[in-house]
């Protein structure tokens, strides 16, 4: 059943309709819980959290705008929520990181190989948990979900440029702290 | 190319937008400069670990159940919700007839009936004002209702319908230690969010269907519908292991689908079945013949009075100008009909409300003449 049909009738009540459409979209929005949140058990959280809202918001959804871009931004503002709420929490480990969301490693994989990327992946994976929120929502939308710099403005609610000034700047905070572990990150690209 | 101009490429190189020129100058500058240089080595770095991020997620099967779930258990509370108020309206519809009537009884005499009728011009009016009083918080003075609502005679047996309203969580709250699946391996994973889309294709649009046609406006069905609802509320929680049941979840949809489907068909056959008793030729329990003045404004306010006592009226028309209504409604709540729809007549001598004999469903015919 195509897309907008799905959304008239999840707007109608319809359950299973609206877990059906969600459950084209549900695989991003973990994703983007997963690089905002940094751990896979408050990722999950913020998943049923956003569907929830995507669901009691879905009959005020108005079709001239992209359902996708919509959907992502009520995940990002769900997430950014949490964050708030949990600004004083420790971080968790980033075991969980290590292998979530990370294309497969190669068949010739030797072991110390496949420990160095392990430990390369949660470090880049730490650094990105310790940028400041409105950097880290921006660079994971672009360097990660691939998102044009226009559609993040508007999964965000801000303009262009402000979007382009936090990317930079989040980008060069990563390398600095790429660049201060560099004898591991040289050898992995070896 | 200072170190200052150096950044500005480097956002294009991670944007891919970076041209043959611009690379060149870029890795002449990281020759001759060793801090960009790093700078350069670390957006390299950065930029292929990047590629490495996979933009979509699977979900672990638990979590997807958890979803699924919460989405259906809100879904089936609004859905009480929205009963619980509908029902509730028609009782308070009945509370303010019934306050109406015991405050205005006592000031009428049969001598005084053709003071209380309204007028047949003002029907349209008295309509509204019937809507007005349900749509106001219900607990309504004199003075805020006119004197076109009809005054229901109370005899005791006109009590507003018991509301019972399943407020219980059935669903259980979480069956989350049900929920231990451990994340299922990528592939196996990718298998559930399939199963949802194929039994939904399969079977719900049939259950939409019916479920919306059964949930059209017909009174009779309020209460079933309620009861249905309180069926379909207790879905039962998956009871398999808890690596099956994770497996499930996209199954669980499918079973969903199947219990709306069943309730849905069972509504509509009520709906169905109370349709056919109002057409069916019964002999009526009884019947009420009416002078009016109007006839077809009179059948409209006969028809929201039915609705107000949860009755179903099919309006016949007569090639002399006449109509016959064929109401069914519960015995119980027949004599307060009667007595409001009477209030309506305009003969020189009311008719009195006939006996019912029967109990349960009964049928009545109104019979509605134009006076001369």
């Amino acid at each position: 059943m195509e897309e907008s049909r799905l959304i008239q009738r999840a707007s109608d009540g319809d359950a299973a309709a609206f877990n059906s459409l969600m459950g084209m979209h549900e695989r991003r929005m973990y994703a983007v819980a997963l690089r905002m949140c940094g751990n896979p058990e408050d990722a999950q959280d913020c998943l049923q959290e956003a569907m929830l809202r995507v669901w009691r918001a879905v009959s005020g959804f108005k079709a001239q705008s992209s359902f996708g871009t919509w959907v992502y931004r009520i995940t990002m503002n769900t997430c950014l929520d949490e964050l708030r709420k949990r600004k004083n929490r420790p971080n968790t480990s980033l075991d969980g990181l290590v292998d979530a969301g990370w294309s497969p490693a190669d068949e010739d994989d030797t072991p110390e190989r496949h420990a160095l990327r392990g430990e390369v992946r949660a470090s880049l994976q730490g650094f990105i948990r310790e940028l400041p929120e409105d950097m880290r929502a921006a660079i994971v939308l672009r360097d990660i979900q691939g998102y044009a710099y226009d559609e993040i403005a508007d999964i965000l609610g801000t303009n262009v440029g402000t979007i382009k000034s936090r990317i930079s700047r989040g980008r060069e905070k990563l390398r600095e702290k790429i660049a201060s572990r560099s004898e591991l990150f040289d050898r992995y690209r070896v | 190319m200072t170190c200052a101009e150096i950044v500005g490429l480097l956002d294009r190189l991670m944007d891919g937008e970076l041209s043959e020129e611009e690379r060149r100058e870029l890795e002449a500058h990281g020759e001759s400069c060793p801090t960009c240089a790093e700078q350069i080595r670390a957006t390299l770095q950065m930029k292929a670990l990047f590629e490495e991020m996979e933009p979509e997620v699977d979900v672990p099967l638990a979590a997807q159940a958890k979803w699924r779930r919460a989405i259906r258990e809100d879904a089936a509370q609004r859905r009480r919700k929205r009963l619980t108020r509908w029902v509730g309206s028609v009782a308070a519809a009945l509370v303010v007839l019934v306050g109406v009537g015991l405050a205005l009884n006592g000031g009428l005499s049969p001598k005084q009936d053709s003071a209380a009728i309204m007028p047949a011009g003002d029907s349209a009016a008295e309509v509204e004002t019937v809507r007005e009083a349900e749509e106001a918080d219900r607990a309504t003075t004199l003075g805020e209702v006119t004197s076109g609502i009809a005054v229901v005679e109370t005899d005791g047996a006109n009590e507003a319908p018991q509301v019972v309203v399943d407020s219980a969580d059935e669903a259980p709250a979480e069956a989350d230690g049900a929920y231990e699946a451990q994340p299922v391996r990528a592939d196996s994973a990718k298998a559930a969010p399939a199963e949802p889309d194929a039994a939904y294709e399969a079977s719900a649009m049939e259950a939409d269907e019916a479920f919306e046609s059964a949930e059209s406006d017909s009174a009779m069905e309020a209460p079933m519908v309620q009861a249905k609802a309180n069926e379909t509320d207790a879905m039962p929680s998956p009871t398999a292991e808890p690596a099956a049941e994770a497996m499930q979840a996209g199954s669980s949809d499918a079973e969903y689908d199947e219990e709306e489907e069943s309730d849905a068909e069972s509504m509509v056959e009520d709906a169905e079945e109370m349709e056919a008793a109002v057409a069916a030729p019964l002999s009526p329990a009884c019947e009420l013949d009416l002078q009016v003045t109007g006839v077809d404004s009179i059948c409209m306010i006969v028809r929201e009075l039915a609705d107000d006592f949860d009755a179903t009226a099919d309006v016949q028309a007569v090639e002399d100008g006449s109509a016959n209504i064929y109401v069914m409604i519960d015995a119980e709540a027949a004599p307060a009909f009667m007595e409001a729809v009477l209030m309506l007549d305009k003969s020189e001598a009311k008719p009195a409300v006939p006996e019912v004999a029967e109990a349960g469903m009964v049928q009545i015919l109104l019979v509605l003449r134009e006076t001369p």
